[in-house]
């Protein structure tokens, strides 16, 4: 009988050596001649166990992970011994790198994943297997449904969105169904460019389709025709993986001028870009798309009335748009189930940094940072003390160790001064210098800003000055009152979040390490940390 | 104009046809891809066929960090400087890098490659290497 192990083909575990390891394992067997079929899915997002060997016995996954490729000689004595010697998962314990029944795990027991819930079980690009797992019932109840209960759903489930702003995403979409206009289009932001963040990469790998059912209930709740999906160039994997499932959906009629035999069309064209953080904001990524240097567009108008081309336009993350599948399988009451206060559903957390146990960890909001940290992440990486978290992604603030406690809500963080934004956590230890941090967020503005206000473009690059002026220690005080000066400068008169929120991670490093920058220990607002 | 770099460029005209505005960046970004580099001569090529200003393509093209102006002598290191690597030591991995590695290799800066679970990074000739420590890039960079 044929053993089938399963290794993923993710960009993540391929980075950390899991082409490496299938090859190897596959090599081992044929001289071990024994029968394997090496499958290849997404991840399961447990990037800490990667490269990680599932093999499956009586239609259970024993994992074992990390492997690393001295460790593949005794790995293959195991689960595909020599001559078909029958393979006996009881001796597998002896082990150093056995994780168990991986569905028993308890990194992913703990979980409840909604978005994750195929990622690393199912071929991503095997729409039978989708559908086996769940897939394609949201679109079929959309279909057979009409655009106004549609919305209804959506705005019922109390979805926001997923990409930083967190606004309501049945809103969004009921102001797209209103507006005039004849092409009308749904963008789906996959420009994933926080740091610390990885989720939108790690589903578009691991289960495309859902991303592509997302939109067609997005569009079927709009009246869209035409949808784009925007994939940052750092991602090529993500890009040949998706741009095989959409040809994939056209096959299969998902996609084209008939979906699925009913009057509606619908098509989605894949867009990569070219190295620019900003063009993760939405109307830069318009002007992306546009073929125009992309600077931040002034609103009003929306977006949601003038966007691409000039038409009603939809843009959303696409945990977002992903998350339209299971409401309308589901329905909105089993969504807004989840969650607390007005943050309702489930948010994949992506641990990363100095974490011992880094990946997804998908839980329903009101979960504490410090849960997500010490019992899904295991603390720090080193071993070491945390000094410092940073939620939210680059234009997040720096939460210290006693804040830890702050539930996972869009409300709580805020009120604690940080940011949720895309779900990215990223952990650093007592060796961080935080005087070093808050300059480097202001050198990224400098990098990434697209140039059109002056406090953005020109105050960054003042702040860097005045951040390494701070670094001599000469006139300490005089330089922290300009900093200060020029980050409600920057936060009161920037168009956008770049140049606007960039003060989070500076004024908070300086909170939390004040001694970094030369003041004495909680000299600086030691009420707020 | 040389013969031998507009010839594959019109292939690449053609296949995005007719040529809006909207197919600049797809054009942008196979002509780096094939010729390595958008040089004066090429943004020229592509103003004249999309009826647009170099001004324009030009202005559009710098924006991005993807496009160089001319092709690149060394092989290229991408070196993530974004925060989760650098709280797993990658200032440690560039400063190595501009010791070591600099005269066989073109280091580049860049923010995040989505690894951030196995931090840091690195991209080699489009190739990753995550959870890196000095002793794995060295080896990473041998070979
Ligand atoms: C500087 C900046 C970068 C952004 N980057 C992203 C991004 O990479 N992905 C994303 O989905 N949203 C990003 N956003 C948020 C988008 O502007 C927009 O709010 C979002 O795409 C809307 O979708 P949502 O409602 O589903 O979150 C960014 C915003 C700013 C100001
Ligand atoms: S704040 Fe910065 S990135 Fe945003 S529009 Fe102004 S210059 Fe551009
Ligand atoms: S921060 Fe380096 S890979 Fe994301």
């Amino acid at each position: 009988m044929t053993t089938t192990i399963f290794i993923a083909r993710d960009s993540t575990a391929i980075a950390v050596g899991a082409d490496g390891i299938a090859a190897q394992i596959s090599a081992q067997c044929d001289q071990n001649q024994h029968p394997v079929q090496i499958a290849r899915p997404g991840s399961r997002g447990m990037y800490w166990a990667e490269p990680l060997v599932e093999v499956e016995i009586n239609g259970v996954r024993h994992g074992f992970g990390p492997v690393t490729s001295d460790a593949v000689a005794g790995l293959c004595d195991l689960i595909c011994p020599l001559d078909r010697a029958p393979i006996d998962p009881k001796v597998f314990k002896q082990h150093p790198l056995y994780l168990g029944d991986l569905s028993h795990h308890a990194y992913l027991a703990a979980q409840q994943r909604l978005l994750f819930a195929r990622a690393g079980l199912i071929d991503a690009l095997d729409l039978t297997q989708y559908e086996r797992l769940g897939g394609l019932r949201g679109l079929r109840r959309a279909l057979a449904s009409n655009s106004q209960s549609i919305i209804d759903q959506i705005t019922e489930s109390g979805l926001r969105g997923r990409g930083g702003a967190a606004f309501p995403a049945g809103i969004k979409l009921k102001a797209a169904a209103e507006a005039e206009g004849v092409n009308k289009y749904i963008v789906c932001n996959a420009d994933e460019g926080d740091s610390g963040t990885f989720a939108d990469r790690l589903l578009m790998e691991a289960d495309p389709f859902q991303i592509i059912e997302g939109m067609l209930i997005a569009a079927l709740a709009t009246g869209a025709t035409r949808g784009y999906v925007y994939l940052r160039s750092e991602y090529p994997l993500t890009a040949s993986l998706f741009g095989q499932a959409l040809v994939l959906a056209r096959e299969h009629g998902l996609l084209g001028p008939s979906i699925y035999g009913s009057s509606h069309s619908f098509d989605i064209e894949l867009r990569i870009g070219a190295g620019a953080y900003i063009c993760g904001e939405e109307t830069s990524l318009l002007e992306s798309i546009e073929g125009r240097r992309p600077e931040v567009r002034s609103k009003p108008p929306l977006p949601v009335h003038h966007g691409l081309f000039n038409s009603p336009t939809v843009i959303n993350n696409v945990l977002t748009l992903a998350s339209m599948t299971s409401i309308m399988a589901e329905g909105a009451q089993a969504y807004h189930d989840l969650g607390a206060g007005t943050s309702r559903g489930t948010q994949p957390f992506q641990l990363a940094g100095n974490i011992r146990f880094g990946g997804v960890v998908e839980v329903p909001f009101g979960v504490s940072l410090r849960t997500l940290i010490e019992e899904f992440g295991g603390g720090t990486a080193s071993g070491r003390p945390i000094k410092a978290v940073q939620t939210g992604g680059p234009l997040g603030k720096y939460l210290g160790v006693r804040q830890l406690d702050v539930p996972m809500t869009y409300e709580d963080l805020a009120s604690a001064g940080g940011l949720l934004g895309h779900g990215g956590i990223v952990v650093f230890d007592d060796s961080v210098d935080m005087a070093q941090q808050a300059r480097f967020a202001m050198a990224f503005c400098a990098a990434e800003s697209c140039g059109k206000c002056t406090p953005c473009r020109i105050g960054s690059v003042r702040g860097v000055e005045i951040l390494d002026r701070i670094k001599t220690g000469k006139n300490l005080e005089k330089e922290i009152k300009l900093l200060d000066e020029l980050c409600v400068t920057m936060t009161d008169a920037s168009l956008c979040a770049m140049g606007s929120m960039t003060p989070n991670p500076v004024l908070s490093a300086l909170t939390i390490g004040p001694e970094d920058f030369g003041l004495p220990a909680g000299s600086r607002h030691p009420t707020e940390s | 104009m040389s013969k031998t770099l507009s010839k594959p460029i019109e292939t690449i005209f053609d296949a995005h046809r007719p040529l809006s505005q909207d197919k600049l960046l797809p054009v942008l970004i196979e002509v780096q891809k094939i010729s390595g580099a958008l040089s004066g001569e090429t943004i020229n090529l592509i103003a004249q066929a999309f009826n647009l200003s170099r001004a324009e393509v030009k202005a559009t093209a710098s924006f991005y960090s993807d496009f160089t102006d001319a092709p690149r002598s060394l092989p290229n290191v991408q070196n993530c400087q974004a925060e989760a690597c650098q709280a797993m030591g990658a200032r440690d991995l560039l400063a190595h890098l501009k010791d070591v590695w600099s005269e066989h290799y073109d280091i580049e800066v860049v923010y995040c490659l989505g690894h951030c679970a196995c931090a840091p990074a690195i991209r080699l000739n489009g190739c990753d290497h995550a959870r890196l420590t000095v002793d794995r890039l060295n080896s990473v960079l041998k070979v």
